[in-house]
């Protein structure tokens, strides 16, 4: 018991084996597994903060892509607007051109249909004088009462196409 | 004298104990426990279910390099896996009372073999980190006629650490077994909490925690 014996020399080869076998077969086992999770949490931890980083960038180029647009869309709606306003105005004066120019047009057409009434109002008078004598003539007229015939036929023709 | 350690078999002339064979069962029930955890940490991928029995495992071993770790700091890398050993087999020997083996640490040929690796390991890293030379020179410090009292101090170390903890563990396997001898019944279990639980574990941790502090303190 309290004498030393061959057990010390067992004892340390057994404590030495018990060191062997259980570094071989636990210790490295289970602290290899912690080192390789701890590494994969830290790498899934790096690439978690990389993914946010990224998508916070992301995000915020989103937002100023969306602002440009909206910028821009305000600006078209600015410039449609003035296109439309000036377009209506083109349209207005043209309309009120177009409109002036018929207009002279068609006193110059009624001008013209006048004339040509009056022409030919002229030259059925004078066949129709024509008519008139000669019916005159039939009737064997003396050349006084022919004239005054003619004369007389004239003048009511002036006064009802004339004026 | 019935606390006399007990002669199992004659191995080629050679006596071995009960306190060996004794030895040799907790030997064999760690290592089972070895074999039956490391499979799964060999195969396993970082983000695997190890199970209860695994995770256990890890949290044993993981608390025990924490330990080690906080007291040894970076030398635990090195010494860790003898420092577990150790302190799982004085673990299981100090508590194998309790299911009425002698403890192995009740023979001081144990308790002595444990802490001659212990002198060894504390001595090898003062040699290692001061140099020949220094580690010599050392045992004349601070004054030459004081190399005798160095020796003495030294050698000190595992004569205490071996009878200490020798000492508890037979001291409380001979006042249990009186015990039983007076009352056998009832008496004796809450006695059992504190001799072999508490002692038990109590004095593996000093034993321990001694060899790293010296091992520590060698640089």
């Amino acid at each position: 018991m309290i004498e030393l014996s061959w057990t010390y020399f067992f004892q340390i080869v057994n404590i030495l084996i018990l060191y062997l076998v259980l570094r071989r077969y636990l210790y490295k086992p289970v602290n290899d597994f912690i080192a390789r999770r701890r590494e994969h949490t830290e790498g899934m931890l790096k690439e978690a903060n990389e993914s946010y980083a990224r998508a916070k960038e992301l995000q915020q180029q989103a937002e100023a892509q969306l602002n440009e647009a909206r910028r821009e869309a305000q600006a078209l709606i600015e410039q449609a607007v003035e296109t439309g306003k000036t377009m209506a105005a083109e349209i207005a004066e043209r309309a009120r051109t177009e409109e002036a120019a018929r207009r002279e047009r068609l006193e110059r057409e009624m001008e013209e249909a006048k004339n040509r009434a009056l022409q030919e109002l002229r030259q059925e008078v004078a066949s129709l004088s024509v008519k008139v004598a000669e019916k005159i003539l039939e009737q064997n007229l003396s050349p006084k009462a022919h004239t005054q015939l003619i004369e007389s036929a004239l003048e009511r023709m002036d006064d009802t196409y004339v004026n | 004298m019935e606390f006399e350690i007990k002669t199992a078999f004659y191995l080629g002339g050679i006596p071995v104990t009960e306190t060996v064979v004794n030895t040799w069962i907790i030997m064999a029930v760690l290592i089972a426990f070895a074999l039956a955890a490391a499979r799964r940490f060999t195969t396993a991928a970082p983000e695997d279910d190890l199970g209860t029995f695994g995770l256990l495992t890890e949290m044993v071993v993981d608390g025990m390099n924490r330990f080690i770790g906080s007291t040894m700091g970076e030398k635990a890398a090195a010494f860790g896996p003898y420092i577990s050993t150790l302190f799982s087999f004085l673990l299981l020997a100090n508590l194998s009372g309790l299911v009425g083996f002698r403890p192995p640490t009740a023979d001081l040929n144990t308790t002595l073999a444990f802490a001659s690796i212990s002198f060894l390991l504390i001595q090898g890293t003062a040699l290692r980190s001061k140099g020949i030379v220094g580690y010599f020179k050392s045992f004349f410090e601070p004054m030459f006629f004081l190399f005798p009292l160095n020796i003495v101090g030294e050698l000190a170390t595992p004569i205490s650490l071996s009878f200490r903890l020798f000492g508890n563990i037979l001291g409380g396997m001979i006042i249990m077994s009186l015990l039983y001898q007076v009352i056998p019944i009832l008496i004796p279990a809450p006695l059992h909490i504190y001799f072999d639980i508490f002692s038990g574990i109590l004095q593996a941790f000093i034993f321990t925690m001694l060899t790293m502090v010296f091992i520590s303190s060698a640089d």
